[in-house]
């Protein structure tokens, strides 16, 4: 058991610190930015940042060469985020969430079930900043149940015939590409008609329908189906095996995908804690409220540290076994949680200033009030608390099914 | 960077835990805490016997100078069988005294402890309830130390050949001192607290003289700091233990029992209870692993750390102690049932080695986030 990092990853380390260093300063967004309207420059402004990194060697640390990663190792991929949290840079999990997808779901799931030309065909491009995927696994009667997607796919000669409809699918308004489980066979069980597709949005038959979120984020969309053609090639993993493929992508969700936020989560306390200082500084608080604060923040740093933890922790036990088990529901139900909690305290510290609106950075005062608002979507989005909870009874305590 | 055990460190668990399954489970802890107390010598030799009471003490002193990390392995075992025997005020006064730059004078007495054959507990609550600023003082006379105080809660002092304890001298600097039980002035009673399978004595210095060296004189780091510190992680292994052993127990009720003609382990309401219970214990776990090793790599933030994790954990083993009797419904309530004796040690770890309320205030200064009233005396002493 050991903290240190090698002297390789050291050096890893120091030279990316360099690079974002003379990188980050000049990007026009970093990790404090709102969220603003999907419009063409900030889509383009998304990719930027993208490409800079792709050119600068930093895009798929963990990803193969031959695909355009950087084949490091993980410890490589949890320095990288290390030093993007440390230098408050932006990454997917504050402003450049349109790559979350293509890059923590659609490229790990891609890498491990896909055929060799789904991967020479999407991962570099993925990498490069050029290809935006959205998921399309929810429907309006399946949510926590997902296993019980109607969205067809009727297999005719070479073609997989698509009808029906997908929901909560973030940036399927500006995706190039969607991965998505459909019904191939009603017959089956629930959990065996499942298969795995790789779909071109740009296809006819498809319609997209924005739902505002509670932040007004315009990013999230219904998507409807309509004898929507897809090639046979692009199926992943074998027909009605979709479910497991699937599950995989789950996995790197619960597992890795999160990772960044996990990290982050410790900067944002210690944030509170400087917001905190400033009030008592400016007298925004008294005496009085100041140590009710102390005492609700520091709870939350124990347990931001032991995120920071945990997520050590958990690469470590990944380079043993590959795959990320369902333990990574804990982390999500820990981190999920954790946040709700960190941009509670926060928007208390804030007192007035929390309510209002009117501010010089678009719809929200500031950062906080947007990550206040966000926050709970956490405890819903990639799998509810209750489902992960019932995931962590059932496969890692073995407690039988209801 | 790996925050898992090692091979080896995990076959010293297995050893531990065979051992102990075999000749000390927590049924006869359970007798231990019926009858008189005494400490079970055969269970003590057979501790000696694994080879584990020389682990912090350096090699040429007969030990295996490993360092407080390999230790966790230890008090996680302890913890998980609440076994009654001085093995982490043993381990720690070892590592403390190993670790004074005086070590020299110690020398017989660390390869004693290495062997098994003398025992070194430590004294640092006091009446005030405070673990970390001692009344007991030690004052220059006639060439020796002269001790006065008194310490209200010395695990197994009756079975100790030696206490190490903290006092504070003329200058007003505290440090810890090796002290002979049987010293002429030192007396010793045993003292009722709540959990019995930890015997706690009052222990009184009246006039003890020592000798000069029985001073543990610091290095770098104040040893005081660290005795607090690493006997923090200790305790936090040995409520890991028994966090783990909670969910054990509980989670084969929840199988077993069948109400409304099903396990109640298959209702959403025991999922979820049982389901946080194991995210407690691997959020502390991670969190006391990961302390440690700031520790022992000697990473600045380590004081914060540990005041984290103790925190952090006090809290855990409450939560899963309360939802391990919760599930087992009365049962849990039950004397029989092993739950309150688990009960019971949750509440002495909260406080050993410093409770929650202590260690917040070393996280607040750590963080910027004293008091005004702590922030104006720092400014007037400095």
């Amino acid at each position: 058991m050991e903290l240190k990092f090698s002297k390789k990853e050291e050096k890893f380390r120091s030279e990316l610190r360099s690079w974002l260093e003379e990188n980050v300063r000049t990007f026009p967004i970093d990790g404090s930015s709102v969220p603003t309207h999907l419009t063409e420059d900030e889509v383009e402004l998304q990719k930027n940042w993208q490409r800079m990194l792709y050119r600068g060697g930093y895009s798929g640390i963990h990803w193969p060469k031959e695909y355009g990663g950087r084949g490091a190792s993980l410890k490589e991929q949890l320095i990288f985020y290390d030093e993007l949290t440390r230098m408050n840079a932006p990454d997917i999990t504050n402003r450049l969430a349109m790559h979350f997808v293509g890059q923590q779901h659609a490229g790990p799931t891609i890498m491990v079930h896909g055929t060799e030309e789904q991967k020479k065909k999407h991962l570099p491009k993925i990498l490069q900043g050029e290809e935006i995927w959205c998921q399309g696994f929810s429907e309006p009667n399946a949510g926590s149940d997902l296993a019980n997607i109607q969205t067809r796919a009727e297999l005719k000669g070479d073609k997989f015939i698509i009808n029906g409809q997908k929901t909560w699918s973030s940036f399927a308004n500006v995706s190039d590409y969607c991965e998505m489980m459909v019904r191939t066979d009603p017959t089956a069980s629930k959990h065996k008609g499942i298969s795995f597709l790789l779909v071109d949005m740009k296809l006819p038959g498809i319609t997209i329908r924005p739902i505002v979120q509670i932040t007004g984020d315009d990013d999230f969309c219904e998507v409807f189906f309509d004898n929507v053609e897809v090639p046979v090639e692009n199926l992943v993993g074998k027909l009605n095996d979709g479910w497991r493929v699937g599950m995989t992508t789950l996995g790197f969700e619960r597992g890795t995908a999160f990772l960044q936020k996990q990290l982050w989560l410790q900067y944002w306390v210690k944030e509170a804690g400087s917001l905190l200082k400033d009030a008592r500084h400016k007298g925004s608080i008294d005496e009085k409220d100041f140590d009710e604060f102390v005492s609700r923040l520091l709870p939350l740093y124990s347990e931001a540290l032991a995120l920071k933890a945990i997520s050590y922790r958990t690469i470590g036990l990944m380079e043993e076994k590959g795959t990320p088990g369902a333990e990574g529901s804990i982390v999500k139900i820990m981190w999920s949680e954790l946040e709700q909690r960190i941009t509670r305290l926060v928007k208390d510290i804030k007192k007035w200033q929390s309510i209002f609106t009117e501010g010089d950075m678009g719809p929200f005062n500031d950062i906080w009030q947007y990550r206040y608002l966000r926050s709970y979507a956490r405890t819903i989005a990639a799998g509810s608390s209750e489902i992960q909870r019932n995931i962590v009874a059932e496969r890692v305590l073995g407690l039988p099914r209801a | 960077m790996n925050l898992s055990f090692d091979e080896q460190q995990e076959m010293m668990r297995k050893s531990i835990r065979d051992f102990l399954e075999d000749h000390y489970p927590v049924s006869k802890t359970r007798v231990f805490t019926e009858e008189d107390q005494e400490m079970d010598l055969k269970l003590w030799k057979g501790i000696a016997d694994l080879g584990i009471t020389g682990i912090l003490i350096q090699e040429e002193y007969g030990g295996l100078g490993l360092t407080p990390v390999d230790q966790l392995v230890i008090q996680e075992e302890m913890g998980r069988y609440l076994t009654p025997a001085p093995v982490k005020v043993n381990a720690l006064a070892s590592y403390l005294l190993n670790n004074a730059s005086n070590v020299e004078d110690y020398r017989e007495k660390l390869m004693e402890i290495a062997e098994g054959k003398s025992i070194c507990t430590i004294g640092l609550l006091e009446r005030s309830g405070k673990w970390d600023q001692p009344s007991t003082n030690v004052k220059q006379n006639a060439g020796s130390l002269l001790l006065n105080g008194t310490k209200i809660g010395v695990s197994f002092a009756a079975m100790s050949h030696d206490v190490l304890v903290s006092a504070i001298d003329e200058q007003g600097k505290v440090g810890l001192y090796l002290v002979p039980l049987e010293e002429e002035g030192v007396s010793c009673r045993m003292v009722k607290t709540v959990d019995a399978t930890l015997p706690w004595y009052e222990v009184t210095f009246q006039n003890v003289r020592l000798p000069q060296e029985s001073k543990l004189i610091d290095g770098v780091k104040s040893l005081f700091e660290t005795c607090i510190q690493v006997g923090s992680v200790f305790t936090c292994a040995e409520s890991l233990g028994g966090m783990e052993r909670i969910l054990k127990l509980t989670n084969e009720y929840a199988k077993e029992r069948i109400q409304f003609g099903k396990p109640i382990g298959s209702f959403q309401a025991i999922k979820h209870k049982l389901a946080d219970m194991l995210v407690n214990i691997e959020r502390a776990k991670a969190l006391i692993y990961y302390a440690s090793l700031e520790f022992v790599e000697k990473v600045d933030t380590a004081a914060l750390s540990i005041a984290s994790a103790k925190i952090l954990t006090a809290d855990s083993y409450y939560s899963v102690v309360r939802e391990g009797i919760q599930i087992h419904g009365g049962m849990g309530f039950s004397w029989e049932h092993d739950m309150h004796l688990y009960l019971r040690r949750s509440t002495v770890n909260q406080s050993e080695f410093g409770d929650p309320g202590q260690h917040k205030k070393v996280m607040r200064k750590e963080l910027g986030l004293e008091e005004i009233k702590d922030t104006i005396s720092a400014t007037i002493v400095s």
